[in-house]
């Protein structure tokens, strides 16, 4: 969190203060005990050297005197150096060390002393310099004792001691501390000083970065940092600059990309919404992921009770929608449409659906769609419409059934009509019971031809020879050939295996197609029959029926097998339409291709059962 | 009176309609059969009847087949159609063509005699 960051930088400034001003103190210190170390010594060196100066003239000038024992020069020696700056006594012991002079104490002349000072100071050969006290003050001096002896001889002949006053040096060493305290404390003053100084000229431009940083983190990227100080601060401003500027390009970029993310999820929602179709997504947990309002509408769900949940949570595991989804993730692989009964309370509701597989911009599997449509109105029209064509077709059977009696019909009538009248007549009594039972038959034959159509009869299957069932028809015909000129050409294939079937009826089939090929032929033409084996996956018989007759237009060879299709030319009758049905009963197929003026071919498929 | 007998041309696919004329006008005029659209096209070129029961709905030449052919011909023989179909199109189509009856099928001795007996007296 970018906040008071600035209180740290006033401690980074303090911190600053604090350490030069320690690193002052410590060095003033250190200066300070050295100065005066070194100036206390000086001090000290100078006095002990004139202290011993001293002592050295005065053992020179009392030499003569001890050795003579002459007190009285000693003694006016002694007060003359005694008076001297800074010397608080002398003391001249004799060769057996009693007092021969103590300034201002004539009262110890002969005496011998006893302290420890004195004690080492007569004993010594050499140069001793010893610090003691002296005084009722206690005042510290130096007692400088040198020992007299004459020359080329090493007999001892008496002791100088001469006592130094520290006071006046202990007073310039004083002085000295006092100078150099003031020195430090002035030093420490103007460093502390200087500290502050410097320490804000180089944390003012960080405070100045801190506060740009921190407008910075909140969102103000649109600011220009102005520090010149020339040195690695300005270099960090510069960087920290070109990075708010990269930031700025980056965060305008990002902005520019989430308008168009936002614009081009709101489209893609609209579209959703506007779907006259039902759409469903789930990721690879099944739960659903979206489910626009047509969706909602048909499955009377609102999306909050859907999404985020499984499937078959939100819609019932028993949902077709689940199996389907399930399926498709599974196999990897969308279900085209088919179409689903739903109840929706008493109304049924009908449904096309379909799913795909949903996968990312590398294929990679990441859920399922469905989309639906409400076919429930389709499904009424098409009922209406089945109806319709049921009462069409009706219809026509109807018509076609009328056009089929009415020619029989007309013939009895006008047999009969005519009986009252001729009666009498051979001639026309022997037309009369030729005629009018014919037609009368014909009739009838109309009748079962339609039973026959609409029955759906047991039948009764056996092992047949089709080109044995061809042959017989075409034998049968024979002379109608014949008598019509029409040719025929044998292409039956005598090795083609048996089929199952009604004999009877598939040589009614056949009987009705040669038939129908002779009557196409009325001056006469080229009547084909063949028969082959096509032994492939599924092994059929393939029969062929070729005439070069009159042919049919395109109409009629697409209604030839319905019943009674009737045109211009002709009302085909039941024949095409039984032949067809017997055909489809024995699993088999039919198709016709003609052309008008040119003929036409039926070709027959019967599948061979294998034993 | 003629001593030849008046000519009438009956074309019908259907055998028992083409005996039922047989029984019907045969002993009175000259009565020619024809079974398809092509005989009866080459008797009317031919040998031209003065009246001619025609059939619609026949295979190969229909009857209105034969109806344009005459047009063509700018031949006048008196046509009556014979039809078992209930079409009223076929009608239209036919009656355009000037026609002295359309009867449909079944047919009446009757209507058949006055109209051979009218058109030919």
């Amino acid at each position: 969190m970018p906040s008071d960051k600035y209180s740290k930088a006033l401690r980074l400034q303090t911190r600053l203060i604090i350490y030069s001003t320690l690193l002052i103190l410590i060095l003033m210190s250190l200066v300070i005990v050295l100065v005066e170390k070194s100036q206390r010594k000086t001090i000290e060196d100078e006095v002990k050297k004139r202290g011993v100066a001293i002592a050295h003239n005065l053992a020179s000038l009392s030499t003569n005197a001890l050795l003579t024992y002459n007190y009285v020069v000693l003694e006016q020696n002694g007060e003359k150096v005694a008076l001297e700056e800074d010397i608080a006594y002398i003391i001249v012991h004799d060769k057996e060390n009693r007092v021969a002079v103590y300034s201002q104490h004539d009262e110890k002349q002969g005496t011998i002393l006893a302290d420890e000072v004195s004690k080492r100071a007569v004993g010594t050969s050499t140069l001793l310099i010893q610090p003691t006290f002296y005084g009722e003050m206690e005042e510290p001096i130096l007692d400088i004792s040198i020992p007299v002896y004459i020359k080329e001889s090493k007999e001892k002949w008496g002791t100088v001691r001469v006592g130094l006053s520290l006071e006046r040096m202990s007073g310039q060493i004083l002085k000295t501390r006092i100078y150099l305290l003031l020195l430090g404390f002035f030093a420490i003053l103007f460093g502390t000083m200087g500290s502050i100084f410097f320490a804000r000229r180089i944390t003012q431009p960080i405070s100045t970065l801190v506060d740009i940083t921190i407008s910075a983190a909140k969102g103000d990227l649109e600011q220009e940092i102005n520090i010149r100080t020339g040195d690695e601060i300005e270099e960090l401003s510069r960087n920290f600059s070109h990075m708010i500027e990269q930031i700025r390009l980056h965060r305008n970029e990002l902005e520019n990309q989430l308008r168009e993310i936002v614009s081009l999820k709101a489209y893609n929602d609209n579209i959703l919404s506007s779907m006259t179709n039902g759409m469903i997504t789930i990721d690879l947990e099944n739960r659903v992921v979206t489910l626009n309002k047509m969706a909602e509408r048909l499955l009377e769900k609102r999306s909050e009770e859907v999404i985020g949940f499984p499937l078959a949570k939100a819609l019932g595991p028993q949902h077709p929608f689940h199996g389907m989804m399930m399926e498709t993730l599974f196999h990897a692989k969308g279900i085209s449409y088919s179409e689903l009964k739903l109840k929706k309370g008493e109304e049924i509701l009908w449904l096309i659906a379909g799913t795909s597989l949903l996968t990312d911009g590398e294929g990679k599997k990441i859920g399922a769609l469905m989309v639906f449509q409400d076919i429930t109105e389709i499904k009424a029209l098409e009922e209406k419409l089945r109806r319709s064509d049921r009462l069409a077709a009706l219809g026509s059977l109807s018509a076609g059934l009328a056009h089929e009696i009415r020619n029989p019909l007309s013939a009895i009538k006008t047999f009969v009509q005519l009986l009252p009248k001729k009666s009498d007549n051979s001639s026309f009594m022997e037309k009369f019971h030729i005629t009018v039972p014919r037609e009368v038959d014909r009739i009838n034959q109309l009748v079962e031809d339609l039973l026959e159509l609409t029955r759906t009869r047991k039948r009764t299957l056996v092992s047949l020879d089709v080109n044995h069932l061809m042959t017989q028809v075409i034998d049968l015909h024979g002379e109608e050939m014949k008598k019509r000129k029409v040719a025929l050409e044998d292409h039956l294939d005598r090795t083609i295996p048996q089929i199952q079937g009604d004999p009877e009826q598939i040589y009614r089939a056949l009987s009705n197609l040669v038939i129908n090929s002779i009557q196409a032929m009325p001056t006469g033409g080229l009547l084909s029959i063949s028969s082959r084996h096509e032994n492939s996956k599924a092994p059929v018989i393939k029969i062929i029926i070729l005439d070069t007759g009159i042919g049919m237009d395109e109409t009629t060879s697409q209604n030839l097998f319905s019943p009674f299709f009737t045109t211009k030319d002709k009302g085909v009758g039941l024949g095409m339409a039984l032949t067809r049905k017997i055909v489809e009963d024995h699993n088999g197929t039919i198709e016709v291709s003609s052309e008008k003026g040119k003929g036409s071919t039926f070709v027959l498929k019967f599948p061979v059962v294998r034993t | 009176v003629d001593s030849c007998p008046r000519r009438i041309l009956v074309v019908d696919d259907d055998h028992g309609i083409l005996d039922s004329f047989e029984v019907l006008l045969g002993d009175r005029f000259d009565l020619i059969k024809a079974e398809n659209g092509a005989d009866a096209l080459r008797i009317l070129d031919v040998d031209p009847p003065e009246l001619m029961f025609l059939d619609i709905k026949m295979p190969g030449i229909n009857g209105i087949d034969i109806l344009k052919k005459l047009r063509e011909d700018r031949n006048h023989v008196g046509v009556v159609v014979i039809t078992a179909s209930n079409e009223e199109g076929i009608e239209d189509e036919a009656k355009s063509f000037g026609l002295i009856d359309y009867l449909k099928k079944p047919l009446d001795i009757f209507e058949i005699d006055r109209i051979a007996s009218h058109v030919l007296s």
